[in-house]
């Protein structure tokens, strides 16, 4: 990762960064719900 | 031909020095214990916590009176004074677990110390459940030490500059450096931590209040299940782990922690500083991506094909969680250890365990042989096929993106090719161990290897305060080069064998 200059953090940047997290989790859950449905609909 | 140099006294005093200021942090970090202990009245909790604490902060200050020095450190020194260190902190974690009485052996204290610290998550303790509540505590506050780097997090608060500890960073494979100052870096990582433990812990407290635990139990549950999750840790309060809360917004806010833990910082400080597309372009948030839905396909054929599951619903709080939980290198479970040898069929652990293999990203408080290898080993196999393939005068240059666009150079394939080996001969050596016993097979040898070689702390149920000492000792080394990566332990290695054969300098 390329070195950044520092600035000053504040709670909005917390805020993207939980954020940012939240919605990749989602994208993990939501990924993996529509790969079980579509495996358990073709063999079962 | 090069000379050996032994090192010589103040190399040594050097080392000692720096090892003090870790035990000063290891015994700062038992008084919180002890705090809880006196007002829980465990009284014979918060006496081990105390003889835990002095002997911790008697060392420390000690060497810090006897030792101090402003010599710089050496990348000998750092890598050196690290792999010590995750030898001599979990030695003297050790301590108050022995002391409380629920280890049958101090190698089985040792091991719990090793777990908690490298974030592995496998336990031995006895009777879990009724464990007592600064005990526990202590457990997981080792995690969140040890996932958050325990060097750095001590140094941080003690060194004085961050040049100085850029060497113990490095060593302590954390080579991302986030911001231009060391400790500004490790800032940034308590910052991300901090920030994390408090909305955690709420979701948590909230989501455990709604399934019926009181407000002082809920909040005990959710600091504790924090630390092992945020830290890729594992450990659970209760010994049916994460199965005992019966709980899908539990599981759910457990798998967003542990996806956080496996982000390393540097994807962090994207997000935070609105460069989000650096995930979705980043070599190894990629590389895990693709991995982990191959392994969550085979994951999902193998429990359908073995009639485990028949439900979209059970797939993804049993399959997909535990593929999280192994992916992340976290090791919470959803399924009693033995149900991965008697339900799950055969595909369905193999995934499973690639996925253990691989762990996380590299520079988060994840473990396993990491994805950027992964990655950075497949684009090298690419690169070898497309210089067969084109003609030999063609200049062939592979190129990926971390941060930003690299070069694929020859040194940076090999070394992560070389730790991928090192780290698949480890988990066979470990599978071979365990057969030697003769008690188990070689699917749950070779399940518990990779799962403690990898620091993941799945079990399939070798692992248990009654397993051969010698396996449980082979188990902790595995721990300790899992968490250093190689590197730092030749370094020691080394560095023993110059003291023994090295030539004194003049």
């Amino acid at each position: 990762m390329r070195r950044q200059q520092a600035r000053r953090t504040t709670w909005r940047d917390a805020a993207r960064g939980v954020a940012g997290v939240v919605l990749l989790g989602a994208a993990v859950i939501v990924v993996g719900g529509v790969i079980a449905f579509v495996m358990t609909v073709v063999m079962t | 031909m090069s000379v050996l140099l032994k090192p010589g006294a103040d190399d040594l005093e050097l080392i000692g020095y720096y090892l003090g200021k870790i035990l000063l942090g290891l015994g700062l970090l038992q008084l919180i214990p002890v705090i809880i202990a006196l007002f829980a009245r465990e009284w014979n909790s918060a006496t081990a916590f105390v003889i835990g604490a002095s002997l911790c902060l008697i060392v420390g200050a000690v060497s810090d009176a006897k030792l101090a020095t402003r010599r710089p450190l050496t990348w000998a020194h750092g890598m050196v004074i690290v792999a010590l260190a995750w030898l001599i902190g979990p030695l003297f974690a050790a301590v108050p677990m022995y002391l409380s009485g629920r280890f049958s052996h101090p190698l089985a204290a040792l091991f719990e110390g090793m777990s908690a610290l490298t974030t592995t998550g496998m336990s031995v303790i006895h009777d879990l459940d009724h464990t007592p509540i600064s005990e526990d505590l202590y457990r997981h506050l080792l995690q969140f030490a040890g996932g958050q780097g325990i060097v750095i997090v001590v140094l941080s608060l003690f060194a004085a500059g961050g040049a100085r500890i850029a060497t113990l960073y490095v060593s302590e494979a954390r080579d991302e450096r986030i911001l231009p100052n060391f400790i500004r870096t490790a800032r940034f990582i308590f910052l991300v931590a901090g920030t994390f433990m408090a909305l955690g812990t709420l979701a948590l407290f909230i989501a455990l209040w709604a399934v019926g635990f009181s407000p002082t139990r809920a909040i005990y549950h959710a600091i504790n299940l924090f630390f092992s999750s945020f830290d890729t840790g594992g450990f659970s309060v209760m010994q049916s782990s994460i199965i005992y809360y019966h709980s899908f917004s539990v599981e759910i806010i457990v798998m967003l922690l542990m996806i956080a833990g496996t982000l390393s910082f540097g994807l962090h400080f994207a997000l935070w500083n609105r460069n989000p597309r650096e995930v979705l372009r980043h070599l190894e948030a990629r590389t895990l991506a693709v991995t982990s839905t191959l392994f969550f396909l085979g994951v999902t054929y193998g429990l359908l094909r073995a009639g485990t599951y028949d439900s979209t619903d059970a797939l993804v709080r049993k399959g997909l969680f535990t593929l999280v939980s192994a992916a992340s290198s976290s090791g919470h479970q959803v399924n009693v250890g033995e149900t991965y040898l008697t339900d799950w069929g055969v595909l369905a652990p193999a995934a499973i365990v690639g996925a253990m293999a691989i762990g996380g990203m590299a520079s988060s408080t994840a473990g396993g042989i990491k994805a950027i290898r992964i990655g950075i080993a497949f684009k090298t196999l690419v690169h070898d096929i497309r210089r067969v393939l084109l003609p030999e005068s063609a200049l062939v240059v592979s190129s990926y993106h971390a941060g930003r666009r690299q070069i694929l150079r020859a040194d940076t394939s090999r070394a992560a090719t070389s730790v991928l080996l090192l780290f698949a001969f480890t988990h066979l050596f470990g599978a071979v161990v365990g057969l030697l016993y003769g008690d188990y097979d070689i699917t749950q040898t070779l399940f518990e290897s990779v799962s403690v070689g990898s620091n993941i702390g799945i079990s399939i149920g070798v692992v248990s305060p009654d397993m051969p000492h010698g396996l449980m000792a082979t188990y902790t080394a595995m721990m300790w080069l899992g968490r250093l990566e190689y590197v730092a332990v030749f370094a020691l290695l080394g560095y023993l064998f110059s003291l023994a054969r090295g030539r004194a300098a003049t």
